[in-house]
């Protein structure tokens, strides 16, 4: 990131000579931009001026202002210095000018050391006052320690600000991003978020950075040594100041040339990722195919595409540096011809080229900066933007003022009126009452869609409902404040998230006071602890992206040890064992009986044996409950539970039924399922017991 | 400004901080010693280009001597500007003379320069195509490898080092291949001109008593690079957590926010900032003393020249018509001698992380794939789809065997379903027959030919996959179809997608067939892209079908439509299933039971059921739950 190789800004090679753009057409990094959001979060941004947004970004300064101010007080310092030490340098030359053959066969040695010593003379040699040849080396040297040292503080404030910057715009950015609500992150991918959360906030910070720094050491340094030109000659400092728009003019031009032709070769470049990446990832259908070939081919073209766009960006390059350096070259040759003439005209010292060489160099260098300014700029409007929308979002989740925590009780849940829909054009839900007595299992049926994960997380107040209330315990969730509310709440996701840490780190996730026997307990309790001890490192495993890895019932396991690891008085169970192999399942499906037990579970069912064991089934079809009791007095009613539990419950495992009279095979099922039910409930007692 | 002051509150101190989680450091090396055979390898990569490089080095030769007569030209003007001032010149000119010769000295230098810079325009065209299409081949080269190398690679490497393979690795070796010679070349002939001029201009002596500050800077250069190669790896190291953590963070909102973490969270988080903010101070610091010491050492040495320029003066060592000019000169001279060491002390450290990625990239490349065709493999003529397993033992390390001794066969258009828990080998016979990985011991055999024997590609054509994971390419729904048969007209996609009954699944789409199904057919459902696969696989028309079942349930409509497609699709074929539905299972005529990589019962359902084994255990436990 932020590594500052420093690149020589003074006395280069060239200096005498006219100044070259890079040599090398390396392309600057070119930030990637995400989509745009504002149709997505209903917030926008986009009718906010520049100006506004330029004036947001240097709010950011305002936490770090001390460090602003030493970072431009040591640019300032930095800069004097260095026009100091040009000049310094220009006056030693202008002695050595004046210089007579007089000292015969002395050493240098002889010839070097001052017969008599005096920091007078020194001072003197600091201020350009006629003294001797010797002081004014001392001088220099000491111009040049000041100037380095400058140099040094001003790196490390420089660093020192832009980090503490944005230290507070990232941490405002993470807050934000954990507390502005499931509707948000609903709406935008984390891909883009991340994206948002780095690429963008680099964009701002690095234009904010470059704006105090840059625009300072130009604004300085052209100041400086016009005013170091204007001291030779007027004239001479005129004549320098004529091909600067010309130059600033083609600078300009040229990165606003290259800008498409660099964003070219980047979309090629990521083309070129997308198909190795898609070609590695489907590996599988590739081989099985016998598809190599294939592939290679539109490898090849893409390749060749790639490999134009980036000759036309260097032929881009070759065809700008010529002109610019020309400009370049030009500027210097005029003012040294005036330099020359004046020369023969009169009076124009040898020490004075150096400085017309010294300054031109430098001016024109820095100038070279305001198509990065620029090109910065651009970039930063739209990452101001963005970031601005995520800043401001407004919360879907607003805690209540003052929020109170939830009253103690056993959990009871009850829904009256609830109407919801993530767009509220569209409701997934319509007119949801309920009531769970407090310690009950209630199970939720129905296809896939009806709006099943939707309830659930109205519970934990992941969502507010457009209409109708929730209590728990008798209080409205919009009264509790949220943290007891999701301390009381637990929740099982239908995918699992693991994050990179230890096991123990996962199932305790960020609960510092939790001790190892209470994980381990927990553990126990999920049926995670067998497994987690065959582990190499047992519960100091790492896992997540780059840690060991899990089977998805393991996983699952680890996420219900980490939902009842504090005891939660409702737990909810979301489509939590949607996709795990049957013989896991079980596993999972014999512990879940003590996790269930002393708390409301409400658990997305699979399984007749869940649903059987439940107090409470609600049936969900398009966003309503159609029914709702227990599986026997539902089985004994008319309804579509039959047929839905039927389909929802066994999927398509058909079993051969000796009832044929029975044309649809859910019948069949459900007829299965009758004469097996003794043997369910049989197992049942077991495990109470 | 509200946001700062909102973040701007600490999380609470009664809180204590979770622990900060380990950082498993997989990085790979960045950086690696300058290897003679690995250079020797990487020069070998642009042999094919030899002319062109040639080219572009003479030309930046000359460029380099032009641009390196700036000095000279100030020398000229100012000692014929000063010898006339002190009437010196011999014969004294004119002014008017006088004016004419810094009109021809000025003139002379700008015809110089521009050639130079005429020259540096080709220069960086010559060397840039010749370079570029270096790396272009590279890219090549290793696309090709990897679609020549076993899934055995695919299984062992993680996609993020494949990826990197081709694009930071082969990227860390551009500046090398691209500027590579130039700057060498160009920079060793400055620093030799230099010397040289430096010498005649002013004095022997005066070189000797500056050049030795070169090797100072020499030794400060590798002091710094080492210094900030370790600082960088902790910066980086630093960065990685603070990025992890927040995209973490992002990725797992719904738990976090679940648990309610976030004051604790943004605990940790700031401490990753506050650390990732010392390195990058502490960076700093090793660069802000870097550069000074550079530049000390440099005025260091030109204070050496003026000093002793103006003692060559006082002592009137110089001829008449020379003096202060010669002294400027030797000053930007050794300007000229200084920065390339400055240079090759930044290309010490590129090569050695081009170095790096060389290593890996040629180590991919080197790599022989573990399956390929023997010398003389005849390809497999048109089969009617006999398979047989004979005592077949294998594992993705030799060392621990997954298979035991698997012996089957399976006939022509038969369907084999298998059966067994998670990890007991199922998948792993399907990679057998398809050729994916050899056994340790044992044969395969189709149509009873060894499989070893014949040519991969003409068995692969008469096979199809289909895979839990329905893979799809970016592009359309007929292309993804078509992929099986590239020389497919648009009827025959259309007509294996009707055979299958997906065909009007197909149009109820945006576009058709001409739907884009999105970066891995993210655009579709998990039935369609079922469907669409099912139709692919049609498309290939194989003789031997593997499926390995989707677990993930569908709607009950799209369900009952895979299912009849897949009745479709498996008519007539022999067919292996990795199965996870009582139905699909008990369909297949036969049916093997897996437990720990050895084939434990097996036969037809009934048959299985009365045998009363693992079998009929596993089914009574489906039903007892039904």
């Amino acid at each position: 990131m932020n590594q500052r190789t420093g690149q020589t800004q003074s006395s280069s090679p060239n200096a005498s000579a006219p100044v070259s753009p890079t040599t090398r057409p390396d392309p600057a990094p070119i930030p990637r931009p995400g989509a745009d959001l504002s149709p997505l979060t209903g917030f926008s941004a986009e009718h906010f001026s520049n100006g506004f947004l330029v004036r947001w970004m240097f709010e950011f300064l305002r936490p770090v202002k001390l460090i602003v101010f030493f970072n431009c007080l040591w640019i300032c310092m930095w800069v004097g210095a260095e026009a100091l030490t040009t000049k310094q340098t220009a006056r030693v030359v202008n002695t050595i000018q004046a210089l007579h053959p007089s000292i015969g066969a002395k050493t240098l040695w002889r010839w070097l050391v001052p017969q008599r010593f005096s920091f007078g003379d020194i001072w003197r040699g600091l201020l350009g006052r006629d003294v001797d040849f010797r002081y004014q080396v001392i001088g220099l040297l000491i111009i040049v320690i000041a100037y380095l040292i400058f140099r040094y503080l001003r790196v490390v404030a420089g660093v020192k600000m832009s980090m503490n910057m944005v230290f507070y715009i990232r941490e405002a950015v993470y807050d934000k991003l954990q507390r502005v609500g499931f509707g948000f992150h609903d709406a935008v991918s984390s891909g883009q978020l991340i994206n948002r959360a780095l690429s963008d906030l680099q964009n701002v910070r690095s234009f904010v950075e470059t704006v105090v720094n840059q625009s300072l050491e130009i604004g300085l340094t052209v100041g400086a040594y016009i005013l170091l030109l204007v001291t030779i000659s007027p004239w001479i400092a005129a004549l320098s100041l004529l091909p600067l728009p010309l130059w600033t003019y083609y600078i300009l031009r040229f990165s606003k040339k290259v800008q498409p032709a660099a964003k070219a070769v980047m979309e090629a470049e990521d083309k070129q990722v997308s198909i190795l990446t898609e070609n590695i990832a489907g590996v599988h259908v590739v081989k099985a195919f016998a598809t190599e070939r294939q592939e290679i081919d539109k490898y090849d073209a893409n390749i060749d595409k790639f490999l134009s766009r980036v000759l036309t960006r260097i032929r881009l390059f070759a065809d700008f540096t010529p002109i610019i350096r020309l400009i370049a070259m030009a500027s210097h040759l005029s003012l040294f011809l005036v330099a020359g003439i004046m020369m023969i005209k009169g009076h124009f010292l040898a020490g004075n080229f150096m400085i017309l060489g010294q300054a031109m160099g430098a001016i024109l260098s820095r100038l070279q900066a305001v198509a990065t300014i620029n090109e910065q700029y651009q970039n930063a409007i739209v990452s101001a933007k963005r970031l601005y929308e995520v800043l401001h979002a407004p919360p879907t989740v607003p805690e209540a003022h003052p929020a109170k925590p939830l009253p103690n009780g056993r959990g009871a849940v009850r829904f009256e009126h609830v109407s919801f829909g993530y767009d509220p054009a569209k409701p997934v839900l319509h007119d949801i009452t309920f009531e769970a007595p407090g310690g009950s299992i209630v199970a939720i049926v129905g296809p896939t869609g009806a709006g099943k994960s939707t309830l659930v997380s109205l519970i934990a107040r992941f969502y507010d409902p457009q209409e109708g209330r929730i209590f728990i315990d008798g209080v409205d969730l919009r009264d509790v404040s949220l943290s007891s509310l999701r301390t009381e709440v637990s929740f099982v996701f239908q995918e699992t998230y693991l994050f990179s840490d230890t096991v123990a780190g996962n199932i305790a996730y960020g609960r510092p006071h939790i001790s190892a026997g209470d994980i381990e307990a927990a553990a126990r309790l999920a049926q995670a602890h067998e497994f987690i001890a065959e582990l190499p490192q047992g519960y100091q495993a790492m896992l997540g992206e780059r840690g060991s890895s899990l089977s998805g019932g393991q996983r699952q396991r680890l996420a219900i040890a980490r939902a009842i690891l504090t005891n939660p008085r409702v737990l909810i169970l979301d489509d939590a064992t949607a996709s795990i192999d049957p013989e896991t399942e079980e596993m999972i499906r014999k512990g879940m009986h003590r996790v269930m037990h002393g708390r409301t579970t409400f658990v997305i069912a699979h399984r007749i044996s869940t649903v059987k064991k439940a107090n409470l089934v609600l049936v969900v079809e398009n966003g309503r409950i159609t029914q709702s009791g227990t599986h026997a007095e539902l089985m004994a009613s008319d309804g579509h539970y039959r047929e839905i539990a039927a389909v929802q419950l066994f999927g398509d495992e058909t079993l051969p039924s000796a009832h044929d009279r029975h044309p649809s095979h859910m019948r069949r099922m459900l007829d299965q399922h009758e004469a097996t039910a003794s043997i369910g409930a049989s197992e049942e007692t077991e495990e109470v017991a | 400004m509200t946001i700062i002051r909102a973040a701007g509150k600490k999380p609470g101190v009664t809180e204590k901080l979770p622990a900060i989680p380990p950082l498993i450091d997989d990085e790979e090396q960045r950086y690696r010693p300058i290897d003679r055979a690995l250079l020797r390898r990487v020069l070998g990569l642009l042999a094919p280009y030899k002319s062109q490089y040639t080219l572009g080095v003479s030309l930046g030769l000359s460029m380099t001597l032009l641009d390196m007569l700036s000095p000279k030209f100030m020398q000229w003007l100012i000692d014929y500007g000063v010898g006339y001032q002190k009437r010196a010149l011999l014969p004294q000119p004119t002014e008017n003379g006088a004016v004419g010769h810094v009109l021809f000295l000025i003139a002379m230098w700008a015809i110089c320069m521009a050639v130079a810079i005429v020259l540096q325009r080709f220069t960086i065209l010559v060397m840039t195509a010749a370079g570029e299409r270096v790396q272009f081949s590279l890219r090549q080269r290793l696309f090709r490898q990897l679609q020549k190398l076993s899934m055995s690679y695919y299984d062992k490497t993680k996609l993020g080092r494949i990826i990197s393979r081709c694009t930071s690795d082969v990227n860390s070796l551009r500046e090398v291949n691209v500027w590579g010679l130039h700057v060498i070349c160009s920079n060793l002939l400055m620093m030799l001109i230099a010397a040289v001029m430096l010498a005649a201009t002013t004095d022997i002596r005066l070189f000797f008593s500056v050049a030795w500050l070169g090797v100072v800077l020499l030794f400060a250069n590798k002091i710094y690079f080492t210094k900030a190669a370790g600082m960088w790896q902790t910066v980086r190291e630093g960065w990685t957590r603070v990025s992890t953590n927040m995209a973490e963070n992002i990725t797992g909102m719904r738990v976090v926010t679940a648990f309610d973490r976030q004051v604790p969270n943004l605990g940790v988080f700031n401490r990753l900032q506050t650390n990732n903010t010392n390195n990058n101070v502490q960076m700093s610091r090793i660069n802000g003393v870097y550069q000074p010491v550079l530049d000390l050492i440099r005025f260091v040495g030109k204070t050496i020249i003026l000093v002793y320029g103006g003692y060559l003066i006082v002592a009137g060592r110089f001829p008449p018509g020379k003096g202060v000019g010669a002294v400027v000169a030797a000053s930007l001279y050794w300007d000229w001698f200084m920065n390339p060491i400055t240079t090759f002390g930044q290309w010490y450290n590129m090569l050695m992380q081009a170095m790096a990625g060389a290593e890996r990239v040629f180590s991919l490349l080197d790599l022989q794939p573990d399956v390929r065709d023997v010398v003389g493999a005849a390809p497999l003529p048109r089969i009617v789809g006999r398979v047989q397993f004979e005592h077949v033992t294998f594992g993705y390390d030799p060392a621990r065997p997954i298979l035991h001794d698997i012996n089957f066969q399976a006939e022509p258009g038969q369907t084999v379903a298998l059966v067994g828990a998670t990890g007991s080998g199922k998948s792993s016979i399907i990679s057998l027959i398809a050729r994916f990985y050899q056994p340790q011991s044992g044969r395969v055999l189709v149509d009873g030919v060894d499989v070893r024997g014949i040519i991969g590609d003409s068995l692969h054509k008469q096979m199809g996959l289909v895979l839990q994971t329905n893979y799809l390419f970016t592009g359309t729904v007929m292309e993804n179809i078509r992929y099986a048969k590239l020389n497919a007209t648009d009827d025959q996609v259309m007509g294996a997608a009707r055979s299958i009954g997906s065909h009007d699944m197909i149009l109820t789409l945006k576009d058709g067939y001409q739907t884009d199904v999105g970066e891995r057919g993210a655009n579709m459902s998990l039935g369609q892209r079922q469907l669409i696969c099912f139709a692919r696989a049609f498309l290939a028309d194989p003789r031997i079908f593997m499926l390995d079942e989707a677990t993930s349930a569908v709607d009950t409509a799209t369900e009952l439509l895979v299912q009849r497609s897949l009745e479709k699709l498996l008519a007539g074929r022999t067919t292996f299933i990795v199965a996870h539905r009582l139905s699909t299972i008990m369909k297949s005529d036969c049916i093997l039971v897996i437990d720990d990589g050895r084939i434990i019962e097996r036969g037809g359902h009934r048959e299985l059921l009365a045998h009363g084994g693992k079998y009929a255990h596993l089914y009574e436990q489906f039903v007892r739950q039904e």
